[in-house]
């Protein structure tokens, strides 16, 4: 399985920065994610998520997202669920979201997440 | 500009209580152009400015999605996505507000939506976001979810107003405020 590396934007679109790397089996997503087609973007980072869990071994997502759209928030849902049924098979995955501590509104909306979901993640306030 | 339209009377139509104002096409780099800067004027408060770019981002998907031009101004240059966008600032708040062209047939779902999620408390908004994103997973884009974000952000009613152009064809607004 090949990395996934995309360097994120700020300046022009709102895209954020990924880094899936297979040998570590950390993920990463940084930035602010407001582009336009969310969709798109998200697509293949899903379709690594997905090949991956066929491997069984551990995984870590860091999430280190401060502006995202309700689009991009459909996406995140989307890998959110992956990794639930991944978790509920019995495989180990651990999901933590860095949030400015003042960002109430972020806070809830993760915790949203959590009680949507059912996944357990892990809040860090910075 | 030509002849029927003055710039100085364009202008003038602002007053200096407005922090920005734009009319035009609502696309990626002007989206992200615009985003930018009310960054760069609220960066003295952080969380106001997470909010107004929010709702900003949120409305201007708005625009996105429904907005739809006159038929006789129509061509190849001008197709859609098109729509007014003003920056109000007051001691206490400020207020957005958002406006477009939109086909009568589509006002009736927007108005219902908007006075759903008017009469709804913190609580029951934050629950019926997350029925909807999971409802609205397979579907592009996010403009179904987009008004209850705004309302959570901004913990303030939506304001719609709609005003008839000619057959088919309505001006709407939608207005909200955000404390500071």
């Amino acid at each position: 399985m090949e990395d996934i590396i995309i360097k994120g934007d700020r300046k022009g679109y709102f895209t954020p920065s990924v880094s899936f790397s297979y040998d570590k089996g950390i993920c990463e997503i940084e930035g602010d994610s407001y582009l336009e087609d969310t969709v798109q973007f998200y697509k293949p980072l899903i379709h690594w998520l997905k090949k991956y869990t066929q491997t069984k071994r551990p995984i870590i997502l860091n999430i280190k997202l401060v502006y995202f759209n309700t689009s991009s928030s459909k996406s995140l849902l989307e890998m959110f669920l992956t990794l639930k049924d991944y978790q509920d098979a019995g495989n180990d995955v651990e999901v933590n979201w860095y949030f400015p501590e003042e960002s109430f509104d972020l806070q809830e909306e993760i915790e949203d997440y959590i009680d949507d979901t059912g996944l357990d993640i892990t809040l860090i306030p910075y | 500009m030509t002849e029927k339209h003055s710039i100085l009377d364009y202008h003038n139509f602002f007053e200096p209580d407005i922090l920005m104002s734009y009319k035009g096409p609502f696309n990626n780099s002007i989206l992200s152009g615009i985003g930018n800067y009310i960054k760069e004027i609220l960066i003295d408060d952080p969380e106001v400015s997470y909010k107004v770019f929010s709702v900003f981002i949120e409305l201007a998907q708005n625009i996105y999605f429904y907005s739809t031009v006159l038929p006789e101004f129509k061509n190849d240059n001008f197709a859609g996505s098109y729509g007014t966008f003003i920056i109000e600032q007051a001691s206490d708040y400020y207020q957005i507000n958002a406006g477009n062209i939109i086909e009568d047939k589509n006002v009736g779902s927007i108005i219902e939506k908007a006075e759903k999620i008017n009469s709804l408390d913190r609580k029951s908004l934050r629950k019926y976001r997350k029925e909807m994103r999971s409802k609205d997973r397979s579907e592009k884009g996010g403009a179904n979810i987009g008004l209850i974000q705004v309302a959570l952000t901004t913990s303030n009613p939506l304001e719609i107003e709609v005003t008839p152009i000619k057959n088919e064809f309505s001006f709407m607004s939608i207005k909200t405020k955000i404390n500071r």
